[in-house]
C-alpha cells in the first residue's frame, strides 16, 4: 500500500466509487480518465513532473519499488474508491490534500526585461511561429477584455467560464476564437505545442496582473477543449486557475531574481518542447505591458483595480480520512 | 510509393518518448515521411494536406502513425522499426530504472540538498543539535527542532542564522507542527482551513486546533516557535517570522498565537508587528487572570465572523456531587497549566510537580500520603517523570498506576488524552480499564468517584476519536473536546463555581489577550488586501522561502517516529542516518558556528580547483632545494631514527651510503642513530616522496610549477619496483641503479623537458582519470602519455650517447608507476594553492612516515596533526600476509588529499584486483567521499559517474560529522627493510588526526 497525496484539482470522482480508464502507463506516472474530457488524474511518483491535477506518491520513485504502472496498459479499467485506486503495483491511498504550484497574481509585475529579453532569444518552441502566434492571442485578448462589458472580476470564476455556454460574440472575440483554432491541438505531442503556448499565456496573464485578458482567453479556449488530448485540456483548464508545475513557478521565480539562466535549465527540464512552448506563451505577455518594467514602483493594487477577491478557498476539496 | 495509416486507441505516450519514437521511424531507409502524432484536428488536416487518408475515428486520445515509403518493403521496415519502438517503450515502463544505488547522504545539509529539502525535522541529542540545525539552515532550509536541552545562546544564534538565510527553526523542544497540510510531530488531523496557528506550546496548539476543527474550522498552518521564544532573551524571533509568514500567506485569514504569558516586552514588539502587517491575531496566552485556550479560540472565532458551537461533550449521568480533593493526572504540560490556571480561582494555588507562581512545589512521584490530601496537578511529561522512558503520550503506564491508587484519595479525577500522530496508537482501552479499576475501588468504600477527560483529538486522527470517546464514556467517564471545559465541570462537581474565562474578565483587563489590531471594520478587507498584497506583492521573494506554499520536503534525522508518520502521510521524506561526531562536540560546534569558515572554505578550494600543474625542470636537489650535504628529506610527519620503522631505517641508511658519507650501510646506521645527519619531512620543503621517500642532496627532482599562484613542487624520480630504495632496499643494486639515474636519468630528461618545454601534468590528470587510472597506485596511462610527449626531444636533445636515451626509454616504459612521480607533486601544488586561510577546514596534507600518519590543515598552516599508522587491509603478493606488512608509509597520500587515489576509484574499478573489494565498492567509495569533501573538480571526471568530477578538499569537519574516514588506495611494504612490496590494500587516517584538528582549529576561533 502507497501512502498518497491528492491535489486540490483532482476529478471529483477521485473520492467516489468509479472505475476509471487508463489513458496512459509511463515509467514514471500513470494517467487516468473518467467522467468529462478534461478529467484526468495523474497518477505520478516521487521523480516525476508534478501535474497540478494528480495524486503523489512519493514512496516510489527511481531505484524504489515497483513502478506505478506495472502491468498496466492503456485502456486497462482501474477501480477508484474514496481516495483507494487500485493499481496492480499495489493499492494507492490519499492521506492529505495537497495545493498545487500557482502563478501568484501580480508575481510577473517589476521583472526586469533584460532578465526576459535573455530568456527569450534561447527558447525553442516546438513549432515554428510561435512566438508571433502568441503575442497575436495576447493582442487579441487584450482587446476583448478592453473591450467587453461583461467584466470577469472573480479570478476562481474564470475556471467555471470554462464550463459556461457560448454567448453572442464580438467581432473580437471572433477574432480570439480564431486564433485559438489554430492553436488548440496544434503539434503531434500529448500536450500540443500550441496548447503549452497558450497555457504560458494563460499564466502570463496572470502574472501581469490581467485578470480579464485571461478570463476571455480561458472563455476563447474553453469552446475547443475538445479538439486536443485530454490530458492537454486538463492542463489548460489548470492554467486558466494559475496552476502549474513547481518548475514554472519556480522559472518566474528565478526570472525575478534575474536569473534567466536558472529559469532556462528549470524550463528544459519539462518534457520535449512543453518548457520552452509554456515560456514562448508567458513572455508573449510581460514586456508587451507599458507598465511593467524594472523603475515602476507601481503599488500592485493599482492594477488589480478591477477588485479581485482571491477568494482560494472555491473549488477545493480537502479530504477528509 | 506506399501508405501506411495507422489510428492507435488510447496509445499515449510522453513527448520525449514520441520524438525517439518518430526519429527512430523516420531515420528508417527507404521512408520518406512519417507523421506521428496525436490525432487532434490539426494535426489530422496536417496528415491530409500531407496526401494521407485518416479514418475519422481518429480523436485526440488517439495516437495516428502515418508512414510513407518508397515501396512496400521499406513501408514494413518502417513499421517494423515503430512497433520495436514503441514496444521498447512499454517495457522501459515495467522496469524501474535503476541506476546503481547511491550512497546514502550522511549529514543534514547534504540530504537537504539532495532532496531538495524544505524543512529538517531534528531530534539529536541537544549538545549536537545546534551544529546540525545550523547545517540545514545554511543549506537554505527550516528546521523542526525536536531536541531539548539546547542552551539558550546557541538557540538565539541559531534564530540569528535562521532569519539571515529566510528559514524558521521551530524549536527547540517543539514537537508540534502542520506545514501545508503535512503533520509533524505530535499534531493532529485537523482539516484544511483559514486559521494559523503560531505555538509556543505543543499540547497548547493541539487543543487549539482541535476546538477549530470541532467549530467547523480548520487550520492553514501551525507553527511550532518552542517553549522560549517570547521570553526577554529570545526576543520572539521565531514567532515574528511566523507571523509575517502567515500574513503573507493567501490561505490564512486570522492567526491565534498560543503560548505561556510571553516577556511583556517582547510582546509590545510583536503587537507592533502585527497592526504593522494588518493581519488578525488572537493572542492565546495562557496565565494566571488570563482566559483559558477555550475562551480565546471562541474570541478568535468570533472576530473571524465564525459560528461559536457549543463544544462537544459526553457527561456521565447523574453526576454525583463529589467530596475530596481534586487530582489532576495530565500528559500535556500545557493543558495541566490551563486546569490549574482556571482551578486556582475556586480552590487557591494548587500543588503541583509544575506549579504555577505561588504555589507548593511536589513531586510528581509522590505516593498519596506523602502527597497529603490537597488538591494536585501532576504533569507527566515533566522531566522527573520521564526519566529513562518515553513521555506518556507514548508510554502511558506510570498514570495508568497512578489513577488506579487515586481511586482511595481523589474527589474528582480529571485527566488529559491527547490523540493524533505520534501518540500511543489505541491509548483508550487502557485509561478506560483503569478508569473503570479506579471508580470501582471507590465504590467498595462506598462513595462514587466522578471521573473526568478531556480528549484532544480531531475525526481523522489514527486512534479514532469516536471510539476513543465513547471507550472513556463506557468506562463511565464524561469526556470533553474542551479541557479548559472539563476543568470547570470538575469543579462544579467539587460545588465549586469559577466564572466562565471569557466575557466579564476580559473586559475588566486591557485589550491584550484579544487583538484586533487593524482597525475593525477594515479588519477583513485588510486581510484580503495583505494577502493580495502578499502575492501581488511577491515583492523579493515569499517569506521563509516559500515555505508555506510548496510542498513540503523532509529530511529527518533522530526521530525515526516521525520520520514513519510523515511517510503515513505522502510526505517524502528522507532519514539521515545520524550519529554522534567524533571528538569533543564543543570543539567542533566552535569550529562549525566561526563565521569565517564558509567563505574561508571557498576561497581555499578555489583555489585548489584553479591550481595548475606544469613540470619545468629537473634538478638535483643540493640546487633546487638548497639541500646541504647531511641533509635527508623523509615522506610523512616529523620522524626521529628511534621511531623510524624498517624500510625507513633501510632507506636512510642507503641514501647516507648514496652520499658517500658512510662507506657501509652499518655505519651509515650508527651514524645515523648518534643523530650525526638532519632529518626533515619532504612536506616542510614543498616536497613529496612515495613510501619511504628519502631525499637525498644529489638526488635528481622532478620540479613542477603552478602558473596560477606561482608555487613550486617537487618530487624524486621513480626506481621501479622490486628493490628499490623506497621500500627500503639499499644492496648494490639499488645503490646502482641510483647511481645512473643521477648520471644519465636526471640528465637525460632535463634536457628533453628544457627542449620541450613546460609538460602540462594536470592535462595528464583530466585523462588518466578517464583511462581507468586513478593517479595513485595506477598510472600506466600517465607514464606512457609522458612518454610519448618526451621522447622525441629526448631524440633530438642530443648531447647523449643514443644507448643512454635508449636506456631512458626502456626505464620509464617498464615502470607502470613512473608518473606517480608525477602526479604527486602535482597534488602536492592543488593542496598548496589552498594553504593558510585562515579559518579553513580544508585539509591540505595526508602524509605517512611508516609510523605515524599526519595531516595539515588550512587554518592551521605548517601544524601537524598525528596518529598511529594503520596497516592496509587488502590483498598479499606471493606468499606474504598481513604480519609481513609495514605500517602505511609515504607522502601518496596527497594524491587523495588532492581527489585522486582512492577518492577516484569510480574511474578505476580495476583496481579492486589490487587492493580488494568489488566493483560497487569502488563506486560506492567516490560516492561516499563526496560526503566529506567540499567540491567537485570540473576538469577531471568520472566518466562512470557521468562525468561528475573527482571529490576535491576534504574537510575536517565534515570526517567527524559523518564518521567517514579518508579512503586510501596503498601499495604496502614489506616490514623488514629491503623485502620490497608485499602487497597493496585499502587504509584510512586514524580518526585522532582529525579531532586533533579540530580541537586545533577551534582555538584559533574568535
Amino acid at each position: 500500500m502507497h501512502p498518497a497525496a491528492a491535489s486540490t484539482l483532482a476529478p471529483d470522482w477521485l473520492h467516489r466509487t468509479w472505475e476509471a480508464t487508463v489513458l496512459a502507463a509511463l515509467p514514471r506516472a500513470v494517467y487516468l480518465h473518467a467522467g468529462a474530457w478534461t478529467d484526468v488524474l495523474c497518477i505520478l511518483d516521487a521523480d516525476a513532473l508534478r501535474l497540478p491535477n494528480s495524486v503523489l506518491v512519493p514512496s516510489v520513485g527511481i531505484g524504489r519499488g515497483e513502478p506505478l504502472a506495472l502491468g498496466l496498459r492503456a485502456g486497462d479499467r482501474v477501480k477508484v474508491d474514496a481516495g483507494r485506486i487500485d493499481l496492480p503495483s499495489g493499492v494507492v491511498e490519499c492521506r492529505r490534500t495537497f495545493r498545487p504550484a500557482a502563478i501568484a497574481l501580480g508575481v510577473g509585475l517589476g521583472i526586469d526585461p533584460t532578465a526576459l529579453g535573455e530568456l527569450a532569444q534561447r527558447l525553442k518552441p516546438g513549432l515554428p511561429g510561435m512566438t508571433a502566434a502568441a503575442h497575436e492571442v495576447v493582442a487579441a485578448a487584450s482587446e476583448v477584455a478592453a473591450t467587453s462589458e461583461v467584466a470577469t472580476e472573480d479570478m476562481a470564476g474564470a475556471a467555471g467560464v470554462i464550463a459556461a455556454e457560448d454567448k453572442a460574440a464580438t467581432a473580437g472575440e471572433l477574432e480570439l476564437r480564431r486564433l485559438i483554432g489554430e492553436l488548440v491541438g496544434c503539434g503531434p505531442g500529448l500536450t500540443p505545442t500550441g496548447d503549452d503556448v497558450l497555457a504560458g499565456v494563460l499564466l502570463g496573464l496572470r502574472a501581469a496582473g490581467l485578470v480579464r485578458a485571461a478570463a476571455a482567453l480561458a472563455d476563447a479556449i474553453a469552446a475547443r477543449l475538445r479538439k486536443t488530448t485530454s490530458l492537454s485540456a486538463a492542463l489548460l483548464q489548470a492554467a486558466a486557475g494559475g496552476w502549474c508545475i513547481p518548475e514554472v513557478r519556480d522559472a518566474c521565480f528565478s526570472l525575478r531574481a534575474g536569473n534567466p539562466d536558472d529559469s532556462f535549465a528549470l524550463l528544459s527540464r519539462i518534457g520535449h518542447s512543453s518548457g520552452h512552448d509554456l515560456a514562448t506563451g508567458f513572455l508573449a505577455v510581460l514586456p508587451q505591458n507599458p507598465q511593467l518594467g524594472a523603475h515602476t514602483h507601481l503599488h500592485p493594487g493599482a492594477l488589480l483595480a478591477e477588485a479581485i477577491n482571491l477568494t482560494t478557498h472555491t473549488n477545493e476539496r480537502t479530504l477528509h480520512v | 510509393m506506399s501508405d501506411f495509416v495507422e489510428v492507435r486507441s488510447g496509445a499515449y505516450f510522453d513527448s520525449v518518448s514520441l520524438m525517439q519514437v518518430s526519429q527512430t521511424v523516420k531515420g528508417t531507409v527507404g521512408i520518406s515521411d512519417a507523421l506521428i502524432g496525436m490525432g487532434t484536428p490539426l494535426n489530422l488536416e496536417l496528415m491530409s494536406a500531407t496526401g494521407f487518408t485518416v479514418s475519422a475515428q481518429a480523436g485526440p486520445n488517439d495516437l495516428v502513425v502515418a508512414l510513407r515509403g518508397e515501396d512496400e518493403v521499406a513501408l514494413s521496415n518502417g513499421r517494423d522499426s515503430l512497433d520495436a519502438a514503441l514496444s521498447a517503450l512499454r517495457s522501459a515502463a515495467s522496469h524501474s530504472a535503476d541506476l546503481t544505488a547511491a550512497s546514502p547522504a550522511l549529514t543534514i545539509g547534504s540530504a537537504v540538498r539532495r532532496a531538495e529539502a524544505n524543512l529538517a525535522v531534528i531530534s539529536v541529542p541537544g549538545e549536537y543539535a545546534p551544529m546540525d540545525t545550523l547545517d540545514a539552515i545554511r543549506a537554505a532550509c527550516s528546521v523542526m527542532l525536536f531536541s531539548d536541552n539546547v542552551d539558550i545562546a546557541a538557540e538565539v544564534e541559531l534564530k540569528d542564522a535562521a532569519a539571515a538565510a529566510d528559514v524558521l527553526v521551530m524549536g527547540p523542544d517543539c514537537g508540534t507542527a502542520i506545514v501545508n497540510g503535512a503533520a509533524l510531530g505530535f499534531a493532529n488531523q485537523v482539516r484544511g482551513g483559514r486559521f494559523g496557528v503560531v505555538a509556543a506550546s505543543g499540547t497548547g496548539a493541539q487543543q487549539v486546533m482541535c476546538l477549530l476543527e470541532a467549530a467547523g474550522e480548520g487550520v492553514s498552518h501551525v507553527l511550532g516557535t518552542g517553549g522560549r521564544d517570547l521570553s526577554a532573551e529570545v526576543g520572539g524571533r521565531s514567532a515574528a517570522q511566523a507571523l509575517k509568514a502567515l500574513a503573507a500567506d493567501e490561505s490564512t485569514e486570522h492567526v491565534i498565537v498560543v503560548s505561556k504569558p510571553a516577556d511583556p516586552g517582547v510582546l509590545a514588539d510583536l503587537k507592533a508587528l502585527v497592526t504593522e502587517l494588518g493581519v488578525p491575531v488572537t493572542w492565546a496566552a495562557l496565565g494566571p487572570g488570563l482566559p483559558d485556550l477555550t475562551t480565546a479560540v471562541e474570541e478568535a472565532l468570533r472576530s473571524a465572523a465564525g459560528a461559536v458551537p457549543e463544544w462537544p461533550r459526553k457527561l456521565t449521568h447523574p453526576a454525583a456531587r463529589a467530596s475530596g480533593p481534586l487530582r489532576g493526572l495530565f500528559c500535556g504540560g500545557t493543558l495541566a497549566d490551563e486546569a490549574m490556571v482556571i482551578a486556582a480561582d475556586a480552590l487557591g494555588p494548587i500543588p503541583s510537580n509544575i506549579p504555577l507562581a505561588g504555589a507548593p512545589q511536589i513531586s510528581g512521584q509522590a505516593r498519596d500520603e506523602a502527597g497529603g490530601a490537597g488538591h494536585q496537578v501532576i504533569d507527566f511529561g515533566a522531566d522527573e517523570m520521564t526519566q529513562g522512558r518515553a513521555h506518556p503520550m507514548i508510554d502511558p503506564s506510570l498514570r495508568l498506576e497512578r489513577i488506579r491508587s487515586e481511586a482511595r484519595t481523589a474527589g474528582v479525577l480529571l485527566l488529559d488524552l491527547v490523540l493524533g500522530y505520534g501518540s500511543h496508537p489505541d491509548p483508550a482501552p487502557d485509561v478506560a480499564d483503569a478508569i473503570r479499576d479506579a471508580r470501582s475501588l471507590a465504590s467498595e468504600t462506598g462513595r462514587e468517584l466522578p471521573v473526568v477527560v478531556s480528549v484532544i483529538g480531531a475525526a481523522g486522527d489514527p486512534q479514532g476519536l469516536e471510539h476513543t470517546v465513547s471507550t472513556l464514556h463506557a468506562a463511565g467517564a464524561s469526556v470533553f473536546s474542551s479541557n479548559a471545559g472539563a476543568v470547570h465541570h470538575a469543579l462544579e462537581l467539587l460545588g465549586q463555581r469559577v466564572a466562565n474565562g471569557s466575557g466579564e474578565q476580559s473586559a475588566e483587563r486591557p485589550a491584550p489577550s484579544t487583538g484586533q489590531t487593524s482597525g475593525d471594520p477594515s479588519g477583513e478587507v485588510a486581510a484580503s488586501e495583505s494577502a493580495g498584497a502578499g502575492s501581488a506583492g511577491v515583492v523579493d521573494e515569499l517569506p521563509l522561502r516559500g515555505l508555506l506554499t510548496t510542498e513540503p520536503v523532509v529530511v529527518a534525522a533522530g526521530v525515526s517516529l516521525f520520520a514513519e508518520a510523515l511517510a503515513e502521510q505522502a510526505v517524502p521524506v528522507t532519514e539521515v542516518p545520524w550519529q554522534p561526531p567524533l571528538g569533543d562536540a564543543a570543539a567542533l560546534r566552535r569550529v562549525l558556528a566561526d563565521p569565517r569558515r564558509t567563505e574561508a572554505n571557498a576561497t581555499a578550494l578555489g583555489r585548489m580547483l584553479a591550481a595548475g600543474a606544469e613540470l619545468v625542470a629537473l634538478r638535483p636537489a643540493s640546487e633546487c632545494l638548497g639541500l646541504q650535504r647531511g641533509e635527508f628529506l623523509h615522506a610523512g610527519p616529523p620522524l626521529g631514527w628511534e621511531r623510524a620503522s624498517g624500510p625507513m631505517r633501510g632507506a636512510l641508511a642507503g641514501a647516507v651510503v648514496f652520499e658517500g658519507l658512510a662507506e657501509s650501510l652499518d655505519e651509515a646506521e650508527a651514524k645515523l642513530a648518534a643523530g650525526k645527519f638532519t632529518l626533515a619531512p619532504c612536506h616542510s620543503r614543498d616536497t613529496v616522496g612515495p613510501m619511504a621517500g628519502v631525499v637525498s642532496p644529489s638526488m635528481w627532482m622532478f620540479e613542477l610549477r603552478d602558473p596560477v599562484h606561482d608555487n613550486t613542487a617537487y618530487c624524486s624520480l621513480n626506481e621501479g619496483l622490486g628493490k628499490v630504495l623506497r621500500y627500503g632496499a639499499n644492496n648494490d643494486e639499488v645503490l646502482t641503479r641510483l647511481q645512473w639515474m643521477r648520471e644519465i636519468l636526471g640528465p637525460v630528461l632535463a634536457a628533453a623537458v628544457g627542449a620541450h618545454g613546460p609538460v602540462d601534468i594536470k592535462a595528464y590528470i583530466s585523462q588518466m582519470v578517464q583511462m581507468g587510472d586513478e593517479g595513485h597506485n595506477r598510472n600506466r596511462s600517465a607514464t606512457l602519455m609522458f612518454l610519448r610527449d618526451l621522447t622525441p626531444y629526448m631524440v633530438a636533445a642530443g648531447g647523449h650517447d643514443p644507448k643512454d636515451v635508449a636506456e631512458v626509454c626502456r626505464f620509464v616504459g617498464a615502470n607502470d608507476h613512473f608518473a606517480l612521480n608525477l602526479v604527486m607533486p602535482a597534488c602536492k601544488l592543488a593542496t598548496l594553492a589552498a594553504k593558510d586561510v585562515p579559518g579553513s577546514t580544508l585539509v591540505t596534507t595526508m602524509a605517512r612516515n611508516g609510523t605515524d600518519f599526519g595531516i595539515q590543515v588550512s587554518g592551521t598552516g605548517d601544524a601537524w596533526f598525528t596518529g598511529p599508522a594503520q596497516v592496509a587491509d587488502g590483498l598479499f603478493l606471493g606468499s606474504f600476509g598481513p604480519e609481513d606488512a609495514n605500517p602505511d608509509i609515504g607522502d601518496s597520500a596527497i594524491t587523495e588529499t588532492a581527489g585522486m587515489g582512492g577518492f577516484a576509484m569510480a574511474a578505476a574499478p580495476a583496481i579492486v584486483r589490487l587492493v580488494g573489494g568489488d566493483v560497487p565498492f569502488a563506486l560506492q567509495t567516490t560516492r561516499r567521499m563526496y560526503e566529506i569533501t567540499l567540491g567537485e573538480h570540473p576538469m577531471h571526471q568520472i566518466p562512470i559517474l557521468e562525468f561528475r568530477g573527482i571529490p576535491m578538499g576534504i574537510d575536517a569537519t565534515q570526517v567527524l560529522r559523518t564518521g567517514v574516514l579518508p579512503q586510501i588506495n596503498t601499495g604496502m611494504a614489506g616490514r623488514v627493510a629491503g623485502v620490497g612490496q608485499v602487497g597493496a590494500g585499502l587504509v584510512n587516517p586514524p580518526a585522532e588526526c582529525f579531532t586533533e584538528a579540530v580541537q586545533a582549529l577551534a582555538e584559533r576561533c574568535q
